[in-house]
């Protein structure tokens, strides 16, 4: 079972994590501050780390430092109430993987440790299948089943991140992030529409659909049954 | 009392520094004069000198050839009386002439000095300051030949009247002047301190009064002005965005309280509740937004973080917004054209240039109805570069676009279109903090303009862009 350790200081936050990783199949470890926060992170069975940037005793930042300098790569999710561009940075510089701004759905917490637990892939694979689907990394080309799929660069972006994260929910703001590399999030749903775009491409008529709507959350691109 | 309080004004630092300077003045012009009179009366003592020698000396040589009769005649005449002379014997006692006695401190044969002459003639007894000299004559005797210093007194008196009768009303005149002066600069500084605590007071419509002069009082009063100017626009400003910060959140929070109680009371499956639920999120979620994007722009606003600038390619930025907004245009049935044909290149923040172009782009595919058409370009028009976004869209009334662009602000015709109504105050203060312009036509349909300062060549403009300035065109 996959460990999460948790460092928050707000215990009523701390619980509805708590609770929501704990359906979700992790075994979860709170601490509520940061030195507790820190050995339990040290320990050798964490597999990833959620730290919230203000605590009391240790700020959040120095946790990741220490955990850095003492040479633990364990994944590091930041929360932070601090949403300006300059604190996301901070937060990302001092070692943080992932930052999210507080007040987030729960969802998307568990869909970016997910993303997190599965960060290491395979770098030198020339070529990535997921059932039919497959993309040629080096070409740029994707087909379904030998059926050649046009895409446009953006969208071959898009597809090539969805089938790193196969399975896996991705939602909107995750998908501007890494996809368009943009920093804020449009209230209009464009990642809906390019993803509308890529769905058609990818799942052509008569063909099991591969690309999923998910509650409204997000999309999951998984082989079909 | 009131002397405590005279003396107090009259200290008063305009009038001290007015009173200074005059002093001064009158120290230079006094100095000066001084330095004339000095030198004047020295030239003539030795004129008067040079005179008495050239004189003796003849008696002198002419003693010496037993001609007598030369300074017998000087002796005697001097009709006009300032020409002392007098024949003395070896020890000193009188023989003739008009110096009836010898002259105290005077010596043979020496230098000419100022002697006091006691001097006695048919006209009659006087004393007689006068420059002299005795001389040794060939027979033994010894001559005293004088000249009266009275014409140089003369002089002096005159020299001395002018400066006490000239610099005397000049004094009291720059006196007064200075007093007016510092009367007037005292009572305008008076009444700014007036108004300016009546400011501090709370009443922020009040100005410093101001008399259109180049007077650096005046100056000085006309900046504070401009300043107070900014001041309430921002304490305005504030005070409207907590009313419309307080209602545009009451709205949502209020529609979802009305939601959840509902569903309490008359939901029945858990399906119901669940889209219950779901509606109170995305309300919440817009309550969140609000608040995030009022975060982001105060942001922009104030931290004002230029170290992220680096060269922006806007041909690039461009067809980026194009691409990543022309799908959701298509969506809309709205015809999405680019041109991005001129090369450009400005020092900026790319991530928040890039934010405010879509969001431009952004608003013109939410307002346009279908079948519409959206521009998006990069020109150079008029010798001006600019990003213009135009569609076909209501477009918004003149008076309106002022106020469109404060925080807040929704025209009417979108209220009833979901959108937060901050996004061109985000580009306002994305374009601002970037030192360009921001302008909103409207006519045929919406138009949003970023101007370049392109009165500049646009490359060169990294050193010479103040950061918020405008720039002259």
């Amino acid at each position: 079972m996959t460990k999460v350790v948790l460092i928050e200081d707000d215990e009523d936050t701390a619980q509805d994590i708590c609770a929501e990783l704990r359906e979700s199949g992790y075994i979860v470890d709170w601490a509520s501050d940061g030195l507790t926060g820190l050995e339990r992170a040290c320990a050798a069975d964490a597999d990833v780390v959620i730290v919230d940037r203000m605590l009391p005793g240790m700020d959040g930042l120095a946790v990741i430092d220490t955990l850095r300098r003492e040479k633990i790569r364990t994944p590091v999710l930041v929360l932070s109430a601090l949403g300006a561009v300059n604190d996301r940075v901070k937060g990302l510089r001092a070692g943080g993987d992932d930052y999210l701004t507080k007040p987030f759905a729960v969802l998307e917490l568990v869909a970016r440790i997910e993303a997190l637990l599965r960060r290491p892939a395979d770098t030198s694979a020339k070529t990535l299948r997921i059932g039919p689907l497959e993309i040629d990394l080096i070409e740029r080309r994707a087909n379904r089943a030998g059926r050649e799929i046009e895409l446009l660069p953006r969208e071959y972006k898009l597809l090539e991140y969805m089938m790193r994260h196969c399975e896996q929910l991705l939602t909107r703001a995750m998908l501007f992030e890494e996809v368009w590399k943009y920093k804020f999030v449009p209230d209009s749903n464009l990642v809906d529409v390019h993803m509308g775009r890529l769905r058609r491409k990818v799942d052509g008529s008569g063909e099991a659909p591969m690309i999923s709507n998910i509650r409204g959350e997000g999309f999951v691109l998984r082989a079909p049954d | 009392m009131f002397f405590a309080r005279l003396i107090d004004w009259v200290w008063n630092s305009t009038f001290r520094y007015t009173v200074a300077l005059f002093i001064a003045i009158g120290a230079t012009i006094m100095l000066s004069l001084t330095f004339a009179y000095v030198t004047t009366s020295q030239e003539l003592v030795s004129f008067l000198d040079s005179l008495i020698l050239q004189e003796s000396d003849g008696m002198v040589a002419q003693s010496k050839e037993g001609l007598l009769t030369q300074y017998e005649e000087r002796l005697r005449q001097d009709p006009r009386r300032y020409k002392p002379a007098g024949l003395f014997t070896a020890k000193g006692e009188r023989i003739s002439g008009s110096v009836s006695k010898w002259p105290a401190g005077l010596e043979v044969d020496q230098a000419p000095i100022q002697v006091d002459i006691d001097r006695s003639d048919q006209y009659g007894e006087m004393i007689q300051p006068s420059r002299a000299v005795a001389r040794r004559l060939a027979d033994g005797t010894i001559v005293v030949v004088g000249w009266s210093t009275k014409d140089n007194e003369q002089t002096a008196s005159v020299v001395r009247r002018g400066l006490i009768f000239g610099l005397l009303p000049a004094f009291l005149l720059g006196l007064a002047a200075s007093l007016l002066i510092a009367m007037r600069y005292q009572r305008r500084i008076r009444e700014m301190q007036l108004r300016a605590a009546e400011i501090v007071a709370g009443d922020f419509a009040r100005r410093l009064p101001t008399h259109n002069s180049e007077d650096p009082l005046d100056k000085l009063a006309q900046i504070v002005n401009g300043m107070l100017d900014e001041i309430q626009t921002l304490v305005e400003n504030l005070a409207g965005i907590g009313d419309d910060i307080a209602h545009d959140l009451r709205t949502p929070l209020a529609r979802v309280r009305i939601g959840l109680e509902r569903a309490r009371h008359s939901a029945t499956s858990r399906e119901e509740f669940q889209a219950a639920a779901d509606r109170a999120i995305s309300g919440v979620d817009h309550a969140i937004s609000i608040i995030t994007a009022l975060l982001r722009i105060r942001e922009i606003e104030q931290t004002r973080r230029f170290q992220a600038f680096g060269s922006v390619d806007l041909n690039e930025l461009i067809t980026e917004v194009g691409e990543l907004y022309e799908p959701f245009a298509e969506e809309k049935q709205l015809t999405m054209t680019v041109h991005a044909d001129i090369d450009a290149t400005v020092q900026g923040d790319r991530d928040l240039l890039f934010e405010a172009v879509a969001n431009l782009a952004d608003n013109a595919v939410k307002y346009t109805p279908e079948g519409g058409r959206i521009e998006v370009a990069l020109v150079s028009e008029d010798s001006r570069v600019l990003i213009r976004i135009k569609d076909t869209g209501p477009g918004i009334a003149e008076n309106e676009r002022e106020l469109l662009a404060q925080r807040f602000y929704r025209s009417d015709r979108s209220r009833h279109t979901k959108g937060l109504g901050l996004g061109l105050t985000l580009v306002s203060a994305i374009v601002k903090l970037h030192g360009f312009r921001f302008e909103i036509k409207s006519g045929d349909g919406f138009t949003a303009e970023i101007v370049l300062p392109s009165a500049l060549s646009i490359s060169s403009l990294v050193g010479e862009m103040s950061p918020k300035g405008d720039w002259g065109r």
